[in-house]
């Protein structure tokens, strides 16, 4: 079982433990603060067993860690890394680009997008979610090709 | 994050129906508004929803990470803003233009391509046959829809409860987003498009029309705009204009004859407006200025802010340096459950910060740990006072 696999585990079991039902009012902030939440006490019980055998790296669990910590700053100022971002995003038919663009760069609501387009909303929607499965294809191509012997960056 | 795909091709097609479901959720709780179109309309009901299919698997938490992650890598496109939406929309009529509201599976534009390519003259004929009888009762519907419409409904209003939020589309495209306990009064005529803001706020969102102006009157203030978009917000002695797109007229309700009502009962207490002040009949108000119109005159500002202004959509309350008899009151906006406030210097006191505007329990939490505050329950409601 490698590292990513004990995180979801852990943060499943956490969220069984106790389900969140109507309390959340954000969601995905709130996987974060749970999935965050065990990696600190994960981080925690990795120093108090030092020396002791575990089930994760403790190097690889920091860098999970640092990674959930920055999720709320704009760490895209790789030059390349965004170049590739927007070879990406112009695969993608434009009525999608437009929407993604809107959302992300502008902030708009996906009724302004939709007025915008002249779509519904609900079409709006399936833009997105288009889009976002596309850059998932692309990233895990992406990270399968860095995990290759002698592609690493 | 890394994770490790899984290994028997049935799995994996299991995992990525998973991951599928995964997006549609993550796109879907971003929309906090009610939204009929939703297999789950309330946005409560859809969270509760989302908790269900979240915790079914230990597959459905990691499918939900991955995409959050995805989300987080993809999420600042274009920082520089290089990319014209202009352009893209101006190339794209046939991604944009779509006879069915299906999801777009595959490259749209191949799909049309192949589509006028192989398919062949005849079966098109039928198909725009049928498209062609099918619009045309779609027509026929609206006139008739349309006509009973008019011919029975007084002007349209649109009202909001405490803690309610409403987006409402009007005939002509516009959008009107009401905010928390909020009335709105839609008289459209073929001269204008008239709209009162009885009570609360709004943010209007103008479809372009030259020949129909788009009209608001809320208190002492009117606002006049082609096409555009801005926020008004209706005090007991003020009202707040704020434009976030393009450019509107605010004048004041007793200098212009389009006004549909009597100026806002004015008392002596009215506070003197600050900074630059004008009395003339009208003033034009560009993206990012905000007026605040009283009886005393008009206060123009420019707005770093209009983002502040604007995060009530998001059931956000933001506050910068504020006076926490002016947070408090924000909270009592959107809550039934009221706080009150005791002494001068609690109510002096300053604060800033970002709070869900569904919680005013922060604010009770941030005067419990306050030295200088003591909080009291009163029934449902809360009382501070500042600890002598």
């Amino acid at each position: 079982m490698d590292c990513a696999d004990d995180l979801v585990q852990l943060v499943y079991l956490r969220l069984l433990r106790s389900p969140p039902l109507a309390l959340v009012n954000d969601p995905r902030r709130f996987m974060y603060r749970v999935a965050w939440n065990v990696l600190r006490d994960e981080n925690q019980r990795v120093e108090r067993e030092q020396q002791r055998a575990v089930s994760c790296d403790p190097e690889m669990l920091k860098q999970l860690a640092e990674r959930l910590g920055s999720l709320w700053i704009d760490d895209s100022d790789d030059d390349l890394i965004r170049e590739q971002m927007e070879q990406v995003l112009r695969q993608l038919p434009r009525a999608c680009q437009v929407a993604f663009l809107r959302q992300y760069r502008d902030n708009y609501s996906y009724i302004e997008i939709a007025e915008e387009l002249g779509v519904t909303s609900h079409l709006v929607k399936k833009y997105i979610v288009k889009a976002l499965n596309h850059f998932r294809t692309h990233f895990t191509a992406l990270d399968a090709q860095r995990r290759q012997p002698g592609n690493a960056p | 994050m890394k994770f490790r795909r899984s290994k028997s091709s049935r799995t994996e097609s299991q995992a990525s129906q998973i991951s599928m479901e995964a997006t549609d959720w993550l796109v879907r709780l971003q929309d906090t508004d009610v939204d009929p179109e939703e297999p789950y309309p309330d946005p409560l009901e859809r969270q509760n929803a989302f908790i269900k299919w979240l915790t079914r698997s230990p597959a459905h938490v990691q499918a939900f990470l991955e995409i959050m992650e995805v989300e987080r890598r993809a999420g600042h496109p274009d920082p520089q803003r290089l990319i014209k939406i202009q352009e893209l929309l101006d190339a794209s009529p046939a991604d944009v233009i779509q006879l069915f509201d299906s999801p777009p599976d595959g490259d749209q534009r191949s799909v049309a391509e192949s589509a006028t390519k192989e398919v062949p003259a005849w079966r098109r004929t039928v198909f725009s046959r049928k498209v062609f009888i099918g619009v045309a009762a779609a027509f026929l519907i609206c006139a008739i829809a349309i006509t009973v419409y008019l011919g029975t409904l007084p002007p349209n209003d649109y009202i909001t409860g405490i803690g309610e939020q409403r987006t409402c589309k009007l005939r002509d495209g516009s959008v009107i987003i009401l905010n928390t306990d909020t009335e709105v009064q839609v008289d459209y005529s073929k001269q204008t498009r008239g709209i009162r803001l009885v009570r609360g706020e709004a943010l209007f969102m103008v479809e372009h029309d030259a020949t129909r102006p788009f009209i608001v009157s809320a208190g002492n203030a009117n606002v006049r705009a082609v096409g555009t978009q801005f926020n008004v917000r209706r005090r007991e002695q003020s009202t707040e204009v704020a434009v976030v797109e393009g450019i509107v007229q605010v004048s004041t309700a007793a200098a212009t004859p389009l006004s549909t009502e009597a100026p806002e009962h004015s008392s002596p207490t009215d506070t003197p407006p600050r900074g630059r002040s004008i009395t003339s009949a009208a003033i034009r108000l560009a993206a990012g200025e905000k007026a605040q119109v009283s009886t005393g005159g008009m206060k123009i500002s420019a707005s770093h802010d209009i983002e502040d202004v604007l995060s009530w959509r998001q059931r956000r309350l933001t506050f910068r340096d504020t006076r926490l008899s002016d947070v408090v009151a924000e909270f009592n906006r959107y809550n039934r459950s009221q706080i009150r406030i005791e002494g001068s210097a609690a109510q002096d006191m300053q604060m800033t910060g970002i709070f869900d505007a569904d919680h005013p329990q922060a604010i009770i939490l941030f005067a419990q740990k306050n030295d200088a505050l003591t909080v009291a329950p009163e029934g449902e409601n809360w009382v501070i006072r500042s600890r002598e």
